[in-house]
């Protein structure tokens, strides 16, 4: 008993010890982490501008951070390294170092705000619409990049000069679009075999009607048993219905592009539209007559699997870009075959026009705690210029991490995309798409076929192309409406909602939502807009 | 100076009590200032401290749904619902663990019953879906098809989550606070029992006569701090056991899975935190409540 | 004690059914993490596959050392965690428990407020990060976890009902300090509940990802929830903004079926181990009966 009274005194001290020396001396625990990051200067901003501003001069050395979204790679040091050297043999006057920072995407939110927040010091930022790049800008997370981009980046505007627009807040910019395809296509993929093995005819499609799919579908249905006609989560009612027909503005507020005058811009509610009647009815035609898996609406359900399981026939989706985008037009699709492990065939229905929110989609901006905002604009230009500083940033060393063959990227020999160290696809995040490598099995001329499809995107702006909503004023309305659309949109979409009985019952829950407020505030909007560019 | 006598006085039990106290200040008291983000527009350059007031602007989100009060009588009811069969089962579940004699049987009972609290709720939502998968769910597929009945799709079906939701939480919670009572009864004084047993009271007399009472400010302390949060739902849950599901929304919306789709809507993380403040507060006023009446009956049982 | 050693039949007819519907889902996760992803496809999840395909635990072999030091990582922070934190939560639970402790509501209604109240991640991130300086170490995964007001609370209503003050006072008057009283007393008659506790520490700990998400950079010291965790959370991120970012854009395979739920196998086989071995503390317990006699 004795011994254990004085052990157990012996203990209570080290306790206390332990939690005296979590709050007390806190400065020894800094010191043998290695301090880095710290010592953020909130004003950074403002005295950033002077390096900036003698760069002509001889710089001082400085590194800048990139954070970007991306799985963990084993040999990030090694490229990180790779990239350095090359920065110091080839640009050796910008005397810049990089550090990669990339963050899981599970993690992305939850850090970036963490680090904006807390004044953490970063210089190169991936951002997006769909990963809050306006609350970014809301929040003063962003440097405004005008005046930067016009000094630093030449390269940038050779390639990006007419596509700010869209990133603009406050009539300043905010995010520098990545150089690459300016949309995208949806369309049909379908099984060859079976294709072939009914000998079906495919041009009716040349309509760019998803309806005309039916009687395709209707064979599978009656001849072949345990095959899903057309496998889901991809539905119509998706891309296919607001790309083909609308010009969406934000949440359910959009203009109507089908059968109205080119000129108008009368914003409705992209649930009242006569097509998207047309669309729910069809879809919920078929997933009755069971040309839909039942199981469509699971999360994480992919419906490649079902594909190359043999259990599927056909899949509604976003189509690669190929030589030919023409509606209708029948092609093999590379990537499709791969993926579902035989001949997939494709044919686009539809081609998106120049929208506003695909310009914001992957951007580059620049921190605010930046302490060189000039440097990490030079950076980013060199990401528009320079092949082999993007091809180390996106396919590793060379030799070590790929091989290059007959111009393509290739795994090295015996190695695996698990264990060559450095594999990822993450070309869309930042530079010029354009001047990278294809990998291995790619068509070659794939960036060629970017180059062409843009041309035939670009000649065909959406009427609100570079109008920018301010979703501010009505932000309690849109949350309201979102959780009205949640109950409805997933079960129209799959088909397992009568849109006769459904559609009514939504149209009213947004309403009671605010969706008039919306829809006026996007009108008036919209109608400022006009006015101040003369459309 | 009588208080800093009495501090004196009783300065083993304080030395004894300073490390928590320590702990909780750096771990939950520092961060409080993050309250008045509730109150808020934050700006990251102007900091926590200079970024402007905007009163309550930050909670009308809350209630621009039509389907606030819906969302809010959820998530009482569920939390309601779950704390009296969680309570009642865990109790009899304790007792009869505390009956089985052979050793080797009672761990494997017990071992058995804590298990499903190690599983992340990703997990137990894909169990959940392993089971009620329209297509290939054992319950379609191995119950309801043979027997020749119409399958259900049951993630589009709001009228059956209630139970569903409630014996998913049950069988992931219950052994849980089971293991607590058992904690309490194996502490009951073997005394009692042998007395009881002396007067030939019956197993069932016993029980309701000694194990229950004697466990009950046990049963007490869980239940007033389950009322400080019966505004809160649990999160994995409601999101994950329904995949998510927007056509379960009827019976299944909770104020956190409202909340974190407002998040996703706007990005804007000012709103979990006012979202947070009302449902502490709400808990708060409850427990404060509960709490008192508890001191009325047995001041020792009372949080303080 | 002569009571029969016979266990009532009904009773362990219900245990053992409710056992059985705690371990066949455990039954199902495994069987699934060596299932054939086609027959998945095909067949959804059953009980007993038709191929077995060891292909999940393969492809988490690739990333074993990883694993490895991840389990390491996490076996020192529970460790240290749970004795660190059975000590501290319980002698402030003891000190809440007596009766004469003038300051008792007031230390009561302190920890009961951090039960309710917080200030969210932005302000609690600061206070680890730039006050304590201890992002990126380990301490970062212990301290948060160190004390809960649910514990707390739970401890002090066992000391308040299982001791008698008698007791308390008796070995005071053998002139037993408080300390003494507290270790040598209390500590010894509450095995049950510490065991109970010790065993809820243990499982926050193992079970904590989120504190490694926001404190941790260096991946040495990712702890294994979060190691496995990410794959999923990587996942289901991509899933919830599927709607909105251009699909090209985020294209991101999902984890095949199989090894989610092989890596939630690798997470929870050790900690079945722990339980056993906590057991013995149940029913070793001393009783007050047993030390008053």
């Amino acid at each position: 008993m004795k011994r254990f009274r004085q052990s157990s005194l012996v203990l209570l001290t080290l306790i206390l010890a332990i939690a005296f020396a979590a709050t007390g001396c806190s400065s020894t625990n800094k010191a043998s982490n290695g301090n880095k990051e710290e010592n953020t200067a909130s004003s950074s901003a403002n005295t950033s501008a002077e390096p900036a501003k003698n760069a002509a001069k001889a710089l001082d050395p400085y590194e800048v951070v990139m954070v970007y979204p991306d799985a963990p790679q084993a040999d990030l040091a090694s490229v990180q390294t790779g990239m350095n050297d090359y920065l110091k043999q080839t640009y050796p006057e910008l005397n810049m170092t990089v550090k990669l920072n990339p963050i899981d995407w599970g993690a992305w939110n939850d850090k970036t705000n963490l680090m904006m927040a807390s004044n953490e010091k970063f210089d190169l930022l991936f951002t997006a619409d769909w990963l809050g790049y306006n609350q970014q800008v809301l929040k003063g997370g962003l440097l405004p990049l005008d005046d930067l981009l016009a000094q630093y980046g030449p390269d940038i505007e050779a390639v990006e000069k007419d596509y700010h627009e869209p990133a603009k807040r406050g009539g300043k910019l905010y995010g520098i679009h990545t150089h690459q395809e300016l949309g995208g296509s949806q369309g049909v993929y379908l099984d060859k075999a079976l294709v072939d093995k009914y000998n079906m005819d495919l041009s009716a499609l040349k309509s760019g009607k998803v309806e005309d799919l039916e009687p395709l579908l209707q064979i599978i249905k009656d001849n072949e048993p345990g095959v899903t006609p057309l496998a889901a989560p991809s539905f119509p009612l998706e891309a296919y219905y607001s790309s083909g027909t609308l010009d969406t503005i934000s949440s359910v507020a959009a203009v109507n592009t089908l059968n109205t005058d080119p000129s108008s811009l009368d914003v409705i509610n992209s649930f009242e539209t006569p097509r998207y009647k047309e669309l729910a009815d069809l879809t919920h035609k078929w997933f009755k007559a069971g040309f839909i898996n039942k199981d469509a609406l699971t999360p994480g359900l992919d419906a490649w699997k079902k594909i190359q399981a043999g259990k599927a026939f056909a899949l509604v989706g976003d189509m690669e870009i190929l030589a030919n985008m023409e509606i209708g037009s029948v092609a093999i699709a590379p990537n499709a075959s791969i993926k579902a492990g035989h001949e997939m065939i494709q044919i686009p229905l539809n081609v998106d026009r120049l929208q506003t929110g695909k310009m914001t989609a992957t951007m580059q901006a620049i921190s605010k705690t930046s302490k060189d905002p000039a440097r990490a604009m030079m950076l980013l230009n060199l990401f528009f210029k320079d092949q082999k500083l993007l091809t180390l940033f996106n396919f590793g060393v060379e030799g070590k991490h790929y091989v290059l063959k007959n111009g393509q990227i290739a795994l090295p020999d015996g190695k695996t995309t698990n264990d060559t160290g450095f594999y990822h696809d993450i070309m869309w995040q930042i530079g010029n798409q354009m001047l990278n490598y294809t990998r291995e099995g790619e068509d070659p001329n794939k960036y060629q076929n970017y180059e062409k499809f843009n041309e035939m995107v670009s000649s065909r702006p959406a009427r609100t192309f570079g109008f920018i909503f301010d979703p501010e004023p009505v932000k309690n309305e849109i949350i309201a409406i979102d959780n009205a659309n949640k109950a409805f949109v997933d079960g129209l979409k799959s088909g397992q909602l009568d849109p006769e009985e459904n559609i009514p019952k939504l149209l009213e829950k947004q309403k009671a939502a605010g969706v008039d407020k919306v829809i006026a505030e996007a009108q008036k909007q919209l109608d400022a807009w006009r006015a101040a560019n003369g459309k | 100076m009588p208080v800093l006598r009495r501090l004196l006085k009783h300065r083993a039990l304080i030395i004894l009590a300073i490390p928590g106290i320590i702990m909780l200040f750096i771990n939950n008291y520092l961060p409080m200032f993050g309250i008045f983000l509730a109150f808020k527009d934050l700006n990251y350059t102007k900091g926590v401290w200079g970024s402007d007031w905007v009163g309550l602007q930050n909670f009308k989100f809350l209630f621009a749904s039509n389907d606030a009060w819906m969302i809010i009588k959820h998530t009482i009811l569920y939390n309601v619902a779950f704390l009296v069969i969680n309570t009642a089962l865990a109790v009899l579940l304790a007792i009869l663990l505390n009956e089985v004699r052979r050793k080797v049987l009672s761990k494997f009972f017990q071992s058995a019953a804590i298990l499903p609290n190690f599983v992340s709720m990703v997990i137990v939502g894909y169990l959940v879906y392993g089971f009620l998968n329209p297509e290939l769910g054992f319950i379609n597929k191995s119950i309801l098809e043979p027997m020749g009945k119409e399958t259900i799709a049951w993630y589009a079906e709001p009228k059956y989550w209630p139970y569903i939701l409630t014996i998913v939480n049950t069988w992931k919670t219950v052994g849980y606070s089971a293991i607590v009572y058992l904690a309490a009864i194996v502490g009951i004084d073997q005394e009692y029992y042998e007395a009881a047993r002396i007067d030939g009271a019956s197993k069932w007399k016993q029980m309701t006569g000694i194990t229950v009472p004697l466990i009950t400010p046990v049963i007490i302390i869980l239940t007033l701090l389950a009322v400080g949060r019966i505004f809160n739902a649990d999160f994995g849950l409601f999101y994950q056991a329904t995949m998510a599901s927007g056509m379960l929304k009827e019976t299944t919306e909770v104020i956190d899975t409202y909340v974190y789709n407002a998040l996703l809507v706007t990005g804007d993380t000012g709103l979990a935190s006012s979202a947070g403040l009302l449902q502490s507060v709400v808990g708060f006023v409850l427990v404060l409540t509960v709490n008192y009446i508890v001191k009325k009956f047995s001041k020792e049982n009372a949080l303080f | 004690m002569k009571t029969n050693n016979r266990t009532n039949p009904f009773i362990l007819l219900f245990l053992t059914l409710f056992s059985l519907s705690c371990l066949i889902p455990f039954w199902l996760v495994f069987m699934v993490s060596v299932t054939n992803e086609n027959d998945l496809t095909r067949n959804g999840y059953t009980f007993w596959p038709k191929h077995f395909d060891w292909e999940a635990y393969r492809y988490l072999i690739h990333d074993s050392a990883n694993i490895a030091r991840a389990y390491g990582v996490t076996i020192t922070v529970t460790l240290t965690g749970v004795v660190i934190s059975l000590l501290i939560t319980s002698a402030m639970a003891y000190a809440l428990s007596r009766t004469e402790f003038p300051y008792r509501n007031a230390l009561g209604f302190y920890v009961f407020f951090t039960m309710l109240f917080s200030g969210g991640l932005l302000p609690w991130y600061l206070v680890y990060t730039r006050f304590l300086h201890v992002q990126d170490t380990l301490l970062a995964l212990i301290i948060p976890g160190l004390i809960g007001g649910f514990n707390v609370f739970i401890i002090r209503t066992f000391f308040t009902n299982s001791i008698p003050p008698s007791l308390v006072e008796s070995a005071k008057i053998d002139g037993a300090s408080e300390y003494r009283t507290y270790f040598s007393i209390i500590l010894p008659l509450s095995l049950p509940v510490m065991a109970t506790i010790g065993l809820f520490t243990i499982v926050s700990y193992w079970n904590d990802w989120f504190t490694s998400l926001v404190f941790i950079n260096n991946e040495k010291l990712y702890s294994l929830q979060y190691l496995l965790n990410k794959t999923l959370m990587n996942a289901s991120f991509l899933q919830s903004i599927a709607n909105k970012a251009y699909s090209n854009t985020a294209n991101v395979t999902q984890p095949l079926e199989s090894i989610r739920m092989a890596m939630a196998m690798v997470a929870i086989g050790p900690l079945v181990f722990v339980f056993p071995f906590l057991q013995k503390y149940f029913v070793k317990g001393l009783t007050v009966g047993a030390v008053k006699g």
